[in-house]
């Protein structure tokens, strides 16, 4: 019997998943900027999530809280998580995210997960979750490694697999690593601020007093000879920050609110193409990069 | 038909925006995007289902006019047509 686990969101509800307890507390009727605010909360329960999972085997334990979404048009719908199966090259689907309106007006959001890899499952879930209810709320999720320049100035560095992130935070020790896998991208009063996510491959540096102002957007490229960078067009930056804004740009409504979010980034802050080598001279260089 | 008698329009499912004179069309469905430079975006912003490509031709001709005609009218159904290919634009039938 291979039927998906029902995952449905009360307050707080619990799934068990393999003899795991697994509890998720949702909230809903927030308003402003709560859930942007409520990151580090989220963070912080996530990596209990995850902890947990090491050490114990139980325990499980979520906290979201969820702002309603700008339009009410995504209700009913269903978002997937995917992966390609390394064996039959085929796509499958990890995970289900689905929002739906109760009839007292309450958010509910329901995950139904993979059986045989639940806690993969979970994960995917998790991050197509934060894709779609940070863009309702004007945070964009993308792949991308991002630093802190002591002088605090926020960099990111977008790009997929295999692109250098991970590699460009490790050879930075001087600045502050927000994060090198996943990272969130919000717009304040024209500022454009960078914070952390829990889906990072390295130790983060940790949460900052408040997130960093983003002043570059530099795309990673493993370079020949030298580090440089290269100027990239605002249509061209844009279409790879699309690249690299998972899960949620495939739904059009929601790839309309992260295009325009991104449409402001870059025209706002400085876009580049990085040419690097991985050596730690690399972090020099960024010392250097100018206003 | 003859390809320049037909009359193009952008695919329901193509999104795009301009930026700095430059289209980027997008196709949410398949994660794919496409940058135009400014003579496609300028034939991008005239698919609008009433002209037809000859009359798309004639205006990009009127636009950057030191472009050889015949040269003009190959580039511009050669363009159309990776549109089309790559399912961002229609030819609708008559």
């Amino acid at each position: 019997m291979n039927q998906p686990l029902r995952v449905e969101t009360g307050l707080p509800f619990v799934v068990e998943i393999g003899g795991l307890s697994c509890r998720f507390f949702f909230d809903a009727g927030f308003s402003g900027d709560e859930f942007v605010r409520k990151l580090p909360e989220i963070w912080e329960s996530y990596s209990h999530f995850q902890k947990s999972e090491k050490d114990t085997g139980t325990g499980y334990s979520c906290l979201i809280t969820l702002k309603p979404p700008v339009s009410t048009g995504e209700f009913g719908e269903s978002f997937l998580s995917v992966r390609e199966n390394d064996e039959t090259g085929s796509i499958e689907c990890l995970s289900v995210f689905r929002l739906t309106l109760s009839p007292d007006h309450r958010i509910q959001a329901g995950l139904e997960l993979h059986p045989r890899d639940p806690v993969t499952s979970f994960s995917h879930g998790l991050r197509v979750m934060f894709a779609f209810l940070g863009a309702w709320n004007g945070a964009v999720l993308l792949h991308s490694a991002a630093l802190t320049h002591p002088d605090g100035r926020g960099f990111i560095f977008p790009g997929r697999s295999g692109s250098g992130k991970t590699t460009l935070a490790s050879l930075c020790p001087g600045f502050n690593v927000v994060g090198d896998d996943l990272i969130f991208v919000t717009r304040e009063k024209g500022e454009f601020q960078v914070w952390g996510t829990p889906f990072n491959n390295l130790r983060s540096s940790g949460e900052a007093a408040s997130p960093p102002p983003l002043s570059a957007v530099l795309f990673p490229n493993h370079g020949r000879s030298g580090h440089r960078v290269q100027k990239v067009s605002e249509s061209n930056a844009l279409a790879l920050l699309l690249g690299c804004a998972p899960s949620a740009v495939l739904h059009p409504s929601t790839c309309g609110k992260i295009c325009d979010i991104l449409i402001d980034m870059v025209s706002s802050v400085r876009t580049e193409k990085l040419f690097f080598l991985p050596d730690s001279s690399i972090e020099g260089f960024l010392h250097g990069y100018s206003r | 038909m003859d390809i320049l008698d037909k009359k193009p329009v952008r695919d329901s499912n193509a999104m795009f925006r301009i930026i700095k004179d430059e289209a980027l069309i997008i196709l949410p469905s398949r994660g794919e995007t496409k940058v135009l430079n400014d003579v496609g975006t300028a034939i991008w912003n005239l698919l609008d289902g009433d002209r037809s490509v000859r009359d798309i031709v004639d205006e990009v001709k009127e636009i950057f006019s030191d472009a050889p005609e015949a040269e003009v009218c190959g580039d511009v159904v050669e363009f159309l047509r990776e549109l089309e290919v790559r399912e961002m634009l229609n030819f609708p039938p008559e």
